[in-house]
């Protein structure tokens, strides 16, 4: 375990001195803030608008009409920007040849892919904990639902979960960083839309999407399926870059 | 790479993605169907010959200790892939939502809960919503969730577009949505609405049996149940009932009930009953029957102390409560009481409500011990309440000997030894128009020695005190009296006499009834409850909604619907201001302070 900690701390701390790493988290935190402030003022135009469609009014809330929607823009900053903090993760290590000063040292391979799957969802509960600010501060002005929030954060700490799942796996096939990222993107945006193609939830296509897993997570409503779906789909791709990471040194 | 080799590997890479389709189909759908079988035909058939084209490759791995790790590194992967698929099937058969969000709308409410839990025939929901539609993924949602609930609920999700036949067979012909419920040869729509409300009250009426009838007494100004926009009008909660298809009837007191009443409703009435109509009520309750009365303070005296026969004390006074934790305006207003779901009553009409319930101007009503009557509080005003004597005095306050704390605002009784209540035998004789007149008088805190053969206006007395005398007077006898200029307290107590006979010669006496136990009576101490104006306050629609089910013995109805007020959000312009500079200057501002820190810390 303390092996883990160790790459976990090497690799946040590497993100965490890297100038980059600070503008990107600043970059999702201007895009948050963009989106949510647009959000606020719709939700007060919407309910201006619906003072004489009192049973419109009533189906209004904050929850599922201001904050599910900021979630859901915060779900697909963690799409976009998710891969391009875990592209490097196994990927550059491989290309600079790390991988086998690592892979010759004490250090195991599972070891190894924890470490970087914790570092990287560090960096995903910092972008999160930062998010979280503008909700939780709208408590000043309204009753904001703590237990949907709790709920919706929940959802996007397991979708943090995939991608960073993902995104090692997509790292671990290649030893090109730009490879990794698109592999990446193409598996998981992949996986967001393919539950466009059918909207009934029992559908297959929806069985497989990540979006359609996510919808009722982000309004509170934490199903046994989701949790089940995203917390497979998250061990099955550690598991994978677990078994790439082995034959690494068999190469 | 080349092409050969390009194309055994694209042949091995499709074998695996039939197996793995047939895997995720399968586990999926819980079921080998033709389409899987002939997945797994062709993943089985398009690996065997992988296997023979690949056979020197496969002998050569089986040496290689890098291809062999490979070989190994990809079962495993496979094999766990098939793991989770599996695990997550396993899941899915065992579903279960748990709603963290306050209103916690995402779950079905307790009263669908118990609507799906009761039901004993299948019920195929057919939803007609084209696939481009912004609702279906709503509805497909909530639908699921019934038939998570309940083996009995299938649902169907259908593109009228792609399947126009199935539509024309059930009569589908919206083009905004549809959802059509039948079960055995019964049918039910649902158009325009399509939340928990909408499909469960259709649901309610795929299955009930037949409709129930609840009959509403008219004649003494109770509220009225065709009257949808006034506040005290009752018409919501009669839409409401008829949306559960129940047929709401008039029903006259004075007059034979009509025995297919399985719940009667007397609603808050300000004139008081003759005693006969007083005595067929309780004959009534007593013979098996079920009521709902709501009674306001000061109003109907004579029915309140009748119900006590019927196990039921309700009190003269005016509950008040100047906790602003129980009362919303505190002392400035003690009449409005709150009653947190916390402060219900153990009822089968309480259990299911997590709102509180809003009254104002209530009286108190209490259990009554009495042999026969089983009795259950149903709701409490909060603990600093106490039950008012004077409450239209100078900043009312509990004095010593009014009742006080916890003051009980409602009582629900089943008759269960209906033989050993003690009605009255028959109605009381009606009071004589003189006793009445002199009752009223020191009611009204007018002397009651004041002289009968002269012009009230040659009293002295302040008009609001004539008006009021004749306004409570018509109010306890039910007789229209008019306030003449020369009139004097003989002509009023001379038209009373009149009115009274005439009203009395209106009421066919009260048939005996045979007691029977089973016999269900509600009474709320506050009329306002079921007004427009009130009804959709906390959960005082699901009170009486509740109320009248456990009445007719739909117990499978009870609970709390679905329901929300929406959230404002009232923003000045200083908090918009604030949260923006929250959004786009503290927040990004930290990040890219951090970034500054990382360059200056690297450059160092």
């Amino acid at each position: 375990m303390s092996r883990v900690l160790a790459v976990a701390a090497r690799d946040l701390r590497v993100q965490l001195r890297t100038p980059a790493g600070w503008l990107a988290l600043a970059a999702i935190q201007a895009l948050a803030g963009l989106f949510w402030l647009m959000l606020v003022d719709g939700y007060v135009e919407r309910r201006a608008d619906l003072v004489f469609d009192p049973y419109a009014a009533a189906r209004t809330t904050l929850a599922d009409h201001l904050v599910a929607p900021y979630l859901g823009n915060v779900a697909v900053l963690l799409l976009v920007l998710g891969p391009a903090v875990t592209m490097g993760a196994l990927a550059e290590e491989r290309r600079t040849g790390r991988s086998e000063l690592l892979l010759t040292s004490p250090l195991r391979p599972a070891e190894l892919v924890a470490g970087k799957a914790l570092a990287s969802l560090g960096w995903v509960a910092l972008v999160l904990a930062g998010t979280a600010v503008l909700p939780l501060a709208l408590g000043a002005w309204a009753p904001v639902d703590l237990g949907a929030l709790a709920g919706g954060y929940l959802g996007l700490g397991l979708l943090g979960a995939v991608v960073v799942g993902v995104g090692l796996l997509c790292s671990a096939v290649t030893d090109r960083q730009v490879v990794a990222l698109l592999l990446a993107y193409v598996v998981l945006m992949a996986l967001w839309v393919v539950g466009w193609l059918d909207r009934d939830p029992t559908s297959l296509p929806s069985q497989l999407s990540l979006s359609a897993h996510l919808r009722d997570l982000l309004r509170g409503a934490v199903r046994r399926s989701d949790l089940s779906y995203l917390l497979l789909l998250t061990g099955w791709t550690l598991f994978a870059t677990w078994q790439r990471v082995r034959t690494w040194r068999h190469a | 790479m080349t092409p050969a080799a390009a194309a055994r590997r694209l042949l091995g890479w499709t074998g695996v993605a039939l197996a793995l389709g047939f895997a995720v189909r399968t586990a999926l759908l819980g079921q080998v169907d033709d389409r899987g079988r002939l997945l797994a035909l062709l993943a089985a058939a398009v690996l065997a010959l992988v296997a023979w084209v690949e056979r020197d490759a496969v002998e050569d791995a089986a040496r290689s200790p890098s291809a062999r790790a490979r070989a190994t590194a990809t079962m495993l992967t496979l094999a766990a892939g098939v793991v989770a698929v599996l695990a997550h099937a396993v899941v899915r058969e065992v579903d279960d939502t748990v709603d963290l969000g306050r209103r916690a709308h995402h779950t079905l409410g307790s009263h669908t809960l118990g609507v799906l839990d009761g039901l004993d025939a299948p019920v195929r929901v057919t939803a007609f919503f084209p696939r481009t539609s912004p609702l279906r993924p709503g509805v497909a949602s909530l639908l699921q969730r019934y038939a998570e609930r309940s083996d009995r609920v299938e649902v169907h999700l259908v593109d009228p577009l792609a399947a126009p036949l199935e539509a024309r067979r059930l009569g589908a012909t919206s083009e905004a949505g549809e959802l059509v419920l039948t079960s055995g040869d019964r049918l039910e729509r649902v158009l325009g609405r399509f939340d928990e409300d909408a499909v469960t009250d259709a649901l309610v009426r795929l299955v009930s049996p037949e409709d129930h009838v609840i009959c509403w007494s008219i004649g003494h100004e109770e509220a009225d149940p065709d009257d949808t926009r006034s506040p005290g009008g009752a018409g919501s909660l009669v839409t409401a009932l008829e949306g559960l298809d129940a047929q709401v009837l008039r029903a006259d007191l004075a007059q034979p009930l009509d025995p297919a009443c399985e719940a009667l409703v007397l609603a808050g009435p300000r004139i008081d009953l003759l005693p006969a109509e007083r005595t067929r009520l309780l004959g009534w309750v007593a013979g098996g029957g079920r009521a709902l009365v709501l009674l306001e303070p000061g109003l109907a005296s004579g029915l309140a102390s009748d119900l006590a026969a019927m196990g039921v004390r309700v009190g003269e006074e005016v509950v008040l409560d100047g906790d602003p934790r129980h009362s919303p305006l505190g002392a400035e207003d003690p009449s409005l009481l709150v009653v947190p779901p916390g402060d219900l009553g153990d009822h089968p009409i309480t259990r299911g409500l997590r709102g509180a319930v809003l009254a104002s101007v209530a009286r108190p009503v209490d259990v009554r011990p009495t042999p026969g009557a089983d009795a259950t509080v149903l709701l409490r005003a909060g603990p600093s309440s106490w039950a008012e004597r004077d409450p239209l005095g100078d900043a009312p306050a509990p004095d010593g000997d009014e009742a006080r704390g916890g003051m009980p605002l409602g009582v629900a009784v089943e008759v269960v030894g209906a033989a050993e209540l003690l009605l009255p035998e028959g109605p009381s004789p009606a009071p004589a128009a003189a006793t009445l007149l002199a009752d009223t008088l020191a009611a009204v805190g007018l002397p009651p020695d004041l002289p009968v053969d002269r012009p009230l206006t040659s009293l002295g007395l302040p008009d609001a005190a004539v008006q009021g005398l004749t306004e409570v007077l018509r109010l306890r006898s039910g007789v229209p009296l008019v306030p003449r200029a020369r009139g004097t307290l003989a002509d009023l107590r001379d038209a009373l006499e009149e009115g009274l006979a005439r009203r009395a010669a209106d009421v066919v006496p009260p048939e005996p009834t045979a007691p029977r136990d089973g016999g269900r009576l509600v009474v709320l101490g506050d009329a306002g409850l079921i007004g427009n104006g009130s009804i959709s306050l906390g959960s005082n629609q699901d009170l009486l909604l509740n109320a009248l089910a456990w009445l007719v013995g739909a117990e499978d109805q009870l609970g709390e619907r679905a329901d929300d007020l929406g959230d404002d959000l009232l923003l000045t312009a200083q908090g918009r201001s604030l949260i923006a500079l929250i959004a786009l200057g503290l927040l990004p501002g930290l990040a890219l302070a951090g970034a500054v820190w990382s360059w200056r810390t690297r450059a160092a």
